[in-house]
């Protein structure tokens, strides 16, 4: 006799279940009664029971399949029994694939569901209360049950391992937003850099006439190349790339309570003797932890320098929403050619990380090349 | 400390109570001075108090209950004997819809100050009619206090209780207890009700037991013991009302339980010892909770088939065993 194994009806509003584990292979003999297939529907999986004895002779859906409630999962005859027509429509009109329109079941929930460790709740509790995922946990008790001393016995081989605690710092003010903030970027700005290496010669000579720091020297170059170069002076919001008008620079400050990012407005307006006392000021305010909200608040762009620690050349994290900033490493004496011949220059790596949702790499080193070009001749 | 038998300290402290109190008096079947109960229990007390104070009663289970309702309401502190426990059935109407409703149907103007005391259990051949435990039904009705003593020291303290309260009580009592020796201070004490005692403590599974089937629980941690496993055993004492913070406080400790009960399973004490367990204790739990309890089964006249039904030492070991 030829019997049809179906999806069964779990609930009166399952539509369609997914099949999870087939427990016998085609050619395989069964009986009746005996746990044929595992189903999930939305709610519970469910092993369907042999409905006849016999071989099974054809699985017509496999794992992972999602089949109409009375769908046919499979097929159980006698060894040389004819079967009806094996095309899945002529077998039965009701297996049909779900429509593509009805969301899908999810394969997560299947690998959830397949998971399932089994454990005590006196050792869920204990795992709930020391934070263990009791998936790493090793079950002693028959059938790899997971039990309350295994929790134990896990925590304590545990606490021979991890290094000992000096003491504990929470995360608070400064180092919590900045925790925030990087980890926003780094999860949804994917980072590229590119690094150029630049002569600071002239820029070390306008910085002794001009009585101006390195860092002002840059920011003044960096707001004049981002008016050529608008889209790094952008963010990305949803589906929109926003350019903005105004290029607001921010310089990264390193104080005690950690690091904040004072913010030089319409610093491509600025002349660089405007640029030296406004940034002179912020910096000041910053040391001693007076900054308003508003000199933090605006930034488009953010140039942050580790020079003065010795830093050559690092990859930094955009400031979000930002879409790029620029690293500043240390400026050395080097020997570099010119003309074939050796001479020692005053050498700077400037690393610039970008979005690159918003940009590529072409525009990118386009930029940084004229950051370059004008700290060349200024 | 001297010791008494589980009989001889409920006769102490029936006598204790007649003496200290002259609206106590007894009713019953034979309790009188021709036969002293059909335990004992009673013996001797008609001629120390008089027939009057003992009395004996006509067969009718139904006509002594009634008759302490009423002398309990007026004024007096009856303690009604029922020969054996299933023959409450034909007081069922008395005991939980008159006695356990009347304080509360009429408003509190008057208190059922009634002591109903009666002995369960099987493994005397006495057959189906005169062997069962059915401390549940009287759970299960709300108005009645149960107490279920498995110590002489336990049945003193608790009838002494029982006697100086205000609601009626059902007083459950075991056969196979009344021979039962345990060392009962010459003071004078009264053991509160809702106060679960631990008759062992151990580390490793806790039983719960009632009545004699807390001298099989001890026999078995004993075994158990030899064998490496420590056993806590808590025996409830009253069952309504129940500790059931001492109950959860042990399944903490320990997070394992077995309930044994001799009454039936289905619907038993031992389910609704497992439900508050479930209720309160869940998180504690480190194995499923396992019930030791009497099949679901008239109990058998033969021997060797009411042995096998009676849950024993074997049972409660391997159910044990099943869950550390």
């Amino acid at each position: 006799m030829v019997t049809k194994v179906v999806m069964p009806r779990l609930s009166l509003t399952m539509k369609a279940g997914t099949v999870v584990t087939w427990f016998k292979k085609e050619g395989e003999a069964v009986k009746r009664g005996d746990p044929l297939v595992e189903v999930l529907s939305e709610k519970v999986t469910y092993d369907v029971e042999a409905p006849s004895s016999g071989i099974l002779r054809k699985i017509v859906e496999t794992e992972g399949a999602d089949v109409l409630v009375a769908g046919i999962l499979g097929i159980i005859a006698e060894p040389n029994e004819q079967l009806p027509e094996t095309d899945e429509a002529a077998v039965s009109p009701t297996s049909e694939r779900i429509d593509a329109a009805t969301p899908p079941l999810k394969k997560e929930m299947v690998k959830e569901v397949r998971e399932r460790v089994l454990a005590s709740p006196a050792a869920k509790r204990l795992a709930r209360e020391h934070d263990v995922d009791i998936m790493e946990v090793k079950g002693s008790s028959p059938r790899g049950r997971i039990v309350e001393a295994d929790v134990r016995q896990y925590l304590e081989e545990k606490e021979v391992h991890a290094p000992r605690v000096r003491e504990v710092v929470h995360l608070t003010g400064i180092r919590r937003t900045t925790a925030e903030r990087v980890s926003l970027s780094a999860r949804t700005a994917p980072h590229s850099t590119v690094t150029m290496e630049v002569d600071m010669s002239s820029a070390v000579r306008l910085r002794e006439k001009a009585q101006v720091s390195h860092t002002d020297i840059l920011v003044k170059a960096v707001a004049h190349a981002l008016e050529e170069h608008r889209s790094l002076n952008s963010t990305l919001k949803g589906e929109q790339i926003k350019i903005y008008e105004d290029i607001n620079l921010g310089v990264a400050v390193a104080t005690e309570k950690g690091l904040v990012v004072p913010v030089i407005k319409k610093a491509n307006t600025k002349s660089l003797v405007q640029v030296a006392s406004t940034l002179r000021g912020l910096v000041e305010k910053a040391r001693e932890g007076r900054l308003t909200k508003e000199e933090l608040a605006g930034g488009t762009f953010t140039i942050t320098n580790l020079g003065m620690y010795g830093v050559e050349v690092f990859i930094p994290i955009i400031n979000p929403p930002e879409a790029a900033i620029l690293g500043v490493g240390k400026i050395t004496q080097k020997p570099v050619t010119r003309n074939s011949k050796i001479e020692v220059k005053p050498m700077m790596y400037l690393s610039l990380s970008y979005d690159h949702r918003i940009v590529d790499g072409a525009p990118a080193a386009k930029f940084l090349q004229r950051v370059k070009q004008i700290l060349e001749k200024s | 400390m001297r010791e008494l038998t589980y009989r001889d300290a409920l006769r102490e402290a029936l006598r204790e109570e007649m003496l200290r109190d002259e609206t106590v008096f007894l009713l019953g079947e034979d309790i009188g001075r021709y036969w002293g109960g059909a335990f004992k229990v009673t013996k001797g007390l008609a001629e120390e108090f008089g027939d009057d104070r003992v009395r004996d009663t006509p067969i009718s289970e139904s006509a002594i209950v009634g008759a302490a309702v009423g002398a309990a309401i007026t004024g007096m502190r009856p303690v009604a004997e029922i020969m054996f426990g299933d023959l409450s059935a034909l007081a069922m109407d008395q005991i939980c819809n008159q006695a356990a409703k009347i304080c509360y149907m009429f408003g509190g103007q008057t208190k059922v100050p009634l002591v109903v005391r009666t002995p369960f259990g099987a493994g005397v051949n006495i057959a189906s009619h005169h062997s069962q435990s059915l401390e549940a039904w009287f759970m299960h009705t709300p108005g009645l206090l149960v107490a279920v003593p498995s110590t002489p020291f336990d049945a003193k303290g608790l009838l002494k209780t029982a006697i100086r309260g205000s609601n009626p009580v059902m007083f459950f009592e075991h056969k196979l207890l009344y021979p039962v020796k345990g060392e009962v201070p010459d003071e004078n004490y009264t053991i509160p009700f809702g106060l679960a005692d631990v008759k062992l403590e151990g580390e490793d599974a806790t039983i719960f037991a009632t009545l004699h089937m807390v001298q099989k629980a001890l026999a078995a941690a004993q075994e158990l013991r030899k064998q490496g496993t420590s056993v806590e055993v808590i025996d409830p004492r009253t069952l309504v009302p129940l500790d059931s913070k001492a109950i959860a406080k042990s399944v903490k400790k320990t997070g394992r339980i077995v309930i044994v009960t001799e009454d039936s399973k289905t619907a038993g004490t031992s389910a609704e010892i497992a439900a508050i367990i479930a209720e309160e204790a869940l998180d504690y739990l480190d194995a499923p909770i396992r019930r030791v309890a009497e099949p679901d089964a008239p109990i058998p006249f033969s021997p060797s088939l009411e042995q096998y039904v009676i849950p024993d030492e074997k049972a409660i070991i391997r159910a044990v065993k099943e869950v550390v």
